[in-house]
């Protein structure tokens, strides 16, 4: 098919939307001053003066803004990000990520799959079941999901299911028990697993058991909550959309061939209603990725948010920076995927002329 | 013409609506028949029923918003309503007309349907750009209906057939050596002397004991491969009869429904059928589309093909086509039709019979030609009139003042009579009942039945 085609045309279309974001990224830092780019760099026990005129020297800041662009461009190819300097972390931005970045990977994606699990046959069901109590349900779960403060569900959860004022069945902090996070060889001083720097995956990949249901226990809470805001928007839009192609003629047609209801459903129905849900959840995933910023701080999950949080409270201009391209790069990233899925889904896109 | 016997009759069919503004009677209590061979026009202005009767006949009324009320569908031996009936009921609240679902009922009544809709009874539908799903293809759609209603007949096609291709040997082999079923194997090459020469080969590799299994099959299967001498021509009756066949059926099966899909697809002329097959609706014209849509829907030789304005978004070249196409169907394969249209002109072309339908209700019945000559109904004289004929080009072009009445508060009496030049005092309180003025020609209006009264 012409599948591959569309996907080189649509991965050559990233570049100039890079060049965009980043330039985008690049002005508004730029608008803060030069103070707060050096600031991240000075050193308290040397006057000010002295090290200013050293470091606009060495950032080009008395170069044009399309020079500057240019050797910010130049470090961001090299890996060189900046530095950042807060409570929880000092030293260059990319490391700062590499810590971080994963536990909300896995924070992100656990929650979208209970999300995507709970979310599509729910809203099916309630689709095929228009007006009866099913759907009534499922709606009031979801104004119940979309209202609910996050944080105050977050705490809920914690009260409830994480002190003794309830049950405490799940941990309230972090992303593995702290016991786990000295003396394991595979586990450095950030509490940074190898090799994938995700904690499920890494516990599994050396076989050590207790460590991983520590894991999966730290990251249920958190999960949850992310998944039970996620799930609402999905199920809405998988219901109306599928609400909508079930009125469709070729759905009418299908019950007309004399297939089965079920059959109809699945094939017929399922495979159309997903194609704006498909949309609605990369982006969802896109936007989970790209930090939950109070679910992470009310559970203390050292996640891209949580870092986030930490550098804006320190005016850390490079930790602010490398976070806000980071999310811009997620977001280029999920369009990507989603619409290489899209087209896949549906054939008429990639005809796309 | 009293010999045919008839397929399909609708005795006093009535559909309702549940709106908000209230009870919406679309179908009034309607009768006619469809005899086999026969194509019924069924002509009125939108919003009169026509559709209406056709979904009523398919069971195709959504619950969630209408239900058949009252009536009778007697399609073959089937009672097409009964269950419908009990699984959907309108009921009356105080405030406003309600539905009452009931899911075990809808269950039965779409199990019981299944087996009639698609197989025997078919229906093509009005909008070929939506009617075909957009993310299947061709083929997917057309084998689906197949699966649906003609795996028996799929079987005995595949049985029948005279000659064995090579693909199907090798899905025969692939089945035998992967399920370890090397007895079968020896019975079908005993059967078929052309491979007589490989049984040594095929025992020797049986017999080695220094392989693993795995290797023998990976053997076997390597010989059946290379052996380009395999004959096309073996007697299938014989190997079929020798062999358990639904254990093989499910990849013979895909293969002979594509090979049917084709067939149906050059049925009603479309070029490269093999093409068409993988291809995807968006990538077809209208008029294509339409084909592969009739194409499904006489699949599986339906006794009854009800046509919902099948060319009505089409132009007009290809829409002769497909009348072509449809009345090919009628006279070479002797379907009954029950033909939808707004076009006066279409169904002087195509029809045997025509009813007449207005708001809800059938004002004329007759033979094609008695009606077009002699139309004794003042709205089927309006609507004839209101054809735009060459040489009347100067004059105005005649039409119906008014349009189809909200069926909520439908007129009381004639349900024409707000629109009707002839209208009298009799017309505005008592509805009229289908009388026959001549033979085979029946009408409801009291312009003729009043003569007979006095």
């Amino acid at each position: 098919m012409n599948l591959v085609g569309y996907v080189i045309r649509r991965l050559i279309l990233v570049i100039p939307t890079i060049i965009g974001a980043t330039l985008i990224v690049f002005l508004l830092t730029r608008a803060g001053g030069t103070n707060m780019i050096i600031a991240a760099y000075l050193n308290p026990r040397i006057p000010y003066a002295v090290q200013k005129a050293a470091l606009v020297a060495e950032f080009h800041l008395n170069q044009p803004l399309y020079i500057q662009y240019f050797y910010f461009m130049n470090g961001l190819l090299h890996g060189n990000w900046g530095y950042t300097r807060t409570g929880i972390f000092s030293g260059p931005v990319t490391t700062a990520i590499g810590i971080y970045f994963p536990n909300t990977i896995q924070l992100a994606i656990v929650a979208f799959i209970i999300a995507m699990i709970i979310g599509i046959p729910l809203g099916t069901i309630a689709a095929v079941r228009k007006d009866t109590w099913v759907d009534q349900i499922t709606r009031v779960i979801a104004f119940i999901g979309i209202s609910l403060p996050i944080f105050w569900l977050a705490q809920l959860l914690q009260t409830y299911l994480g002190t003794p004022q309830g049950i405490k069945i799940f941990p309230l902090q972090g992303t593995v028990s702290s016991i786990y996070l000295s003396g394991i060889p595979w586990i450095n001083n950030y509490g940074v697993s190898s090799p994938t720097h995700i904690m499920i995956i890494d516990s599994l990949i050396h076989g050590n058991l207790p460590i991983f249901f520590s894991a999966v226990d730290h990251v249920i809470l958190p999960a949850i909550t992310l998944a039970f805001f996620t799930l609402a928007g999905i199920m809405r839009y998988m219901r109306n959309s599928t609400v909508e192609v079930l009125n469709q003629d070729y759905v009418k047609f299908a019950r007309a061939k004399g297939l089965a209801e079920p059959r109809v459903i699945k094939k017929y129905a399922r495979r159309n209603a997903l194609i704006p849900v498909v949309t609605i959840s990369g982006l969802t995933l896109a936007s989970l990725l790209g930090g939950a910023v109070i679910t992470e701080t009310v559970y203390g999950y050292p996640g891209i948010g949580y870092w986030t949080v930490q550098a804006m409270q320190n005016f850390d201009a490079g930790g602010i920076l490398g976070a806000t391209l980071l999310f811009s790069f997620t977001i280029i990233a999920a369009n990507l995927v989603v619409d290489i899925i899209y087209a896949y889904i549906d054939p008429r896109i990639r005809l796309g002329e | 013409m009293s010999g045919m016997n008839t397929i399909l009759k609708v005795e006093d069919l009535k559909t309702q609506f549940v709106s908000w503004n209230g009870l919406v009677k679309a179908l009034d209590g309607i009768s006619f028949e469809i005899r086999s061979g026969e194509c019924l026009g069924l002509v009125g202005e939108t919003g009169c029923g026509k559709s209406v009767t056709a979904l009523s006949i398919m069971n195709l009324i959504p619950e969630t918003s209408g239900a058949v009320t009252g009536g009778k569908i007697t399609f073959e031996d089937y009672n097409l309503v009964e269950t419908q009936m009990a699984a959907c009921k309108v009921i009356q609240t105080k405030t406003k007309p309600r539905l009452k679902v009931r899911r075990s009922k809808i269950k039965e009544n779409s199990r019981k349907m299944n087996k009639i809709r698609g197989g025997m009874l078919s229906m093509i539908f009005q909008e070929p750009m939506t009617t075909l799903n957009p993310v299947m293809t061709i083929g997917e759609q057309i084998t689906d209906v197949l699966y649906a209603h003609q795996i028996s007949e799929l079987t005995q096609r595949i049985i029948a057939r005279k000659s064995i291709t090579e693909e199907e040997l090798r899905v025969i082999y692939k089945h035998c050596v992967e399920g370890n079923d090397l007895k079968f194997l020896f019975d079908f090459v005993d059967l078929n002397n052309g491979l007589k020469g490989i049984v040594p080969q095929i025992e020797f590799i049986i017999n080695r004991k220094d392989i693993t299994n795995y290797r023998k099959k990976k053997m076997i299967s390597d010989l059946f491969d290379k052996d380009r001498s395999v004959p096309t021509q073996i007697n299938r009756l014989k190997v079929w009869k020798s062999i358990r066949v639904p254990r093989f059926l499910p990849p013979l099966l895909k293969q002979e429904a594509e090979k049917v899909a084709i067939e149906l697809l050059s049925k009603v002329s479309i070029p490269e059928p093999t093409k068409v097959i993988i291809q995807y609706p968006h990538e077809l014209s209208g008029g294509m589309r339409q084909r592969v849509v009739i194409a499904i829907a006489i699949a599986c030789n339906p006794h009854l093909l009800i046509a919902d304005e099948p060319t009505t978004a089409l132009d007009v070249t290809t829409q002769a086509q497909i009348l072509d196409i449809i009345k090919d169907l009628k006279n070479i394969h002797s379907m009954s039709i029950l033909f939808i249209t707004h076009d006066l002109g279409v169904i002087s072309d195509i029809s045997d019979k025509v009813a007449v339908m207005y708001a809800g209700n059938i004002v004329e019945m007759a033979y094609t030609e008695n009606l077009f000559e002699r139309p004794k109904h003042p709205y089927t004289q309006g609507l004839l009139k209101s054809i735009p004929v060459y040489e009347q080009k100067k004059t105005e072009l005649a039409a119906i003042p008014g349009s189809v009445p909200n069926l909520v508060h439908p007129p009381e009496g004639c349900r024409f009579n707000p629109r009707c030049d002839h209208v009298m005092e009799i017309c505005r309180t008592t509805k009229p009942v289908m009388t026959e003025v001549e033979e085979n020609h029946s009408v409801a209006c009291w312009l003729y039945s009043k003569k007979e009264e006095k």
